[in-house]
């Protein structure tokens, strides 16, 4: 991932900001050519969606599951 | 163990008996045990749910030294955790917040849902892998605590083992079905704290009994004479006192608070104040209630948490006030009291006291049903060794 994702990940962590880290690891999981490195991604994102109820939940858990990660 | 002073005098009738000796005032083991034989066994008040009033609502709480979890989940129902992650104990709320969708934990973020369900175990099969077979999601949600509302009070029952709280107090719900409408809170100015330096049964008997109204409440003889008052007692469960001269607070302008709907004609001049075991004291009036949970922070220091409750949501903030006002100077006059019995079981060889037959009846009831609980821990702790 960029330095500059990176930095934006670490400062919206800092700030608690959650909303903005689900997009911010979705936007990470897409920048990785290895797949365990997206699902662990993915997974963060999904966490940060199921702690704020986001509408994506659902979309992150799908994923995740096809991909035999969740259940 | 160590062997304590026998409770059979306690136990004996009124004329005979003397209180709880000493230790159980003073003795931090005895407040251990206490712990267990009075309170955990018990349904226990831990706070009131209009303390959580949103879905979503959460509230973290030490109580008797046990992290406890209070959620008001998605379908609007009350529900007492343990506040643990069931993976390294970590504990998952340490202040009152609104929880939007699942309850993080703070240390490796597994989820659980507002219901206490484990919704999810991220990394627990290495990174980016969220399942494992040694993870049963299914036997680890959060440990959910027996609870039940009645009078907007949260009842727990740690132990898990006693009878339903329906069924085990159904005579004072029945005796009180009049007031088994919707409580209103009254609200921040509706709600206070005292810290008492003194055990939480010197609450408790002081409470119950109104031999020492004239005394230590010398305003409320105009209203709330001795010989208008009547003990009430339910050995095991319950005792307090009735006063049959209530008069409604009144404002400058001659206003008063309405009546709880459909509240019946017994209750126009009539009140009653009884102490639920083991840490509930609650009073009902045609116009208001309220509750006092007593929380026992150690042997010899309790915080007594007080809530005011009316028959509508809309009251007069300034008549609130005034009703807040009265109480807290009510309750406040009887903090002496119990600080000063709890000084006095420090006298070596004070043997419990002896009781009024006639006006100590309430306290007798309640020492009777410490006594007996506690002899009856002891002899299941006894079996168990
Ligand atoms: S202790 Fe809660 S997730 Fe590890
Ligand atoms: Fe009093």
């Amino acid at each position: 991932m960029s330095e500059e994702l990176n930095s934006k990940i670490l400062a919206a962590h800092c700030e608690k900001d959650i909303h903005s880290l689900i997009r911010l690891y979705v936007e990470a999981s897409k920048t990785t050519g290895n797949h365990d490195e997206e699902c662990f991604f993915l997974t963060n994102a999904y966490i940060c969606a199921l702690e704020t109820g986001s509408s994506e939940t659902k979309f992150l858990h799908d994923q995740l599951k096809k991909y035999g990660r969740e259940i | 163990m160590a062997t304590y002073a026998n409770l059979e005098n306690v136990l004996n009738d009124i004329e005979q008996s003397t209180g709880l000796p000493n230790a159980h005032y003073t003795d931090s083991t005895l407040f251990e045990e206490e712990k267990h034989a009075l309170i955990f066994s018990e349904w226990a008040g831990l706070a009131v749910a209009s303390e959580i009033p949103e879905p979503g609502d959460a509230k973290p709480y030490e109580f008797l030294g046990m992290p406890i979890l209070m959620v008001r989940d998605d379908d609007g129902a009350v529900r007492v955790f343990q506040n643990i992650c069931r993976h390294r104990g970590m504990i998952l709320v340490s202040e009152p917040r609104r929880i939007e969708g699942a309850i993080r934990c703070p240390y490796h973020s597994w989820c659980y849902s507002k219901k206490g369900k484990l919704v999810s175990t991220p990394h627990v099969g290495g990174p980016g892998r969220n399942v494992h077979k040694s993870i049963d999601r299914g036997t680890l949600g959060l440990v959910e605590i027996r609870s039940h509302v009645w009078m907007d009070v949260v009842w727990i029952n740690v132990s898990g083992d006693a009878p339903a709280f329906a069924d085990k107090h159904s005579d004072l719900i029945d005796r009180w079905a009049d007031f088994n409408v919707p409580l209103h809170h009254g609200g921040n100015d509706s709600r206070f704290e005292l810290g008492l330096d003194t055990n939480w049964k010197l609450a408790i008997e002081n409470y119950c009994e109104s031999y020492h109204l004239p005394w230590i409440h010398p305003g409320l003889n105009s209203y709330s004479r001795l010989e208008d008052h009547y003990n009430i007692e339910l050995p095991g469960l319950y005792s307090g006192q009735g006063s049959k001269a209530y008069r409604q607070l009144k404002g400058g302008d001659g206003e008063k608070f309405a009546d709880f709907h459909g509240v019946g004609e017994k209750w126009r001049e009539q009140a009653e104040y009884i102490a639920v075991y083991p840490n509930v004291m609650l009073g009902v009036h045609r116009d208001h209630t309220f509750t006092i949970i007593l929380e026992p922070v150690s042997i010899s220091k309790t915080i007594e948490h007080v809530h005011i409750y009316y028959s509508e949501a809309n009251t007069q903030e300034k008549l609130r006030r005034k009703n807040t006002a009265q109480w807290k100077e009510i309750f406040i006059e009887d903090i002496f009291v119990v600080e000063g019995m709890q000084r006095g079981r420090s006298a070596d060889g004070f043997d419990g006291g002896r009781f009024s037959p006639i006006m100590d009846t309430p306290t007798h009831c309640f020492h009777q049903w410490a006594a007996s609980s506690i002899q009856s821990h002891r002899s299941l702790m006894n079996a168990a060794e």
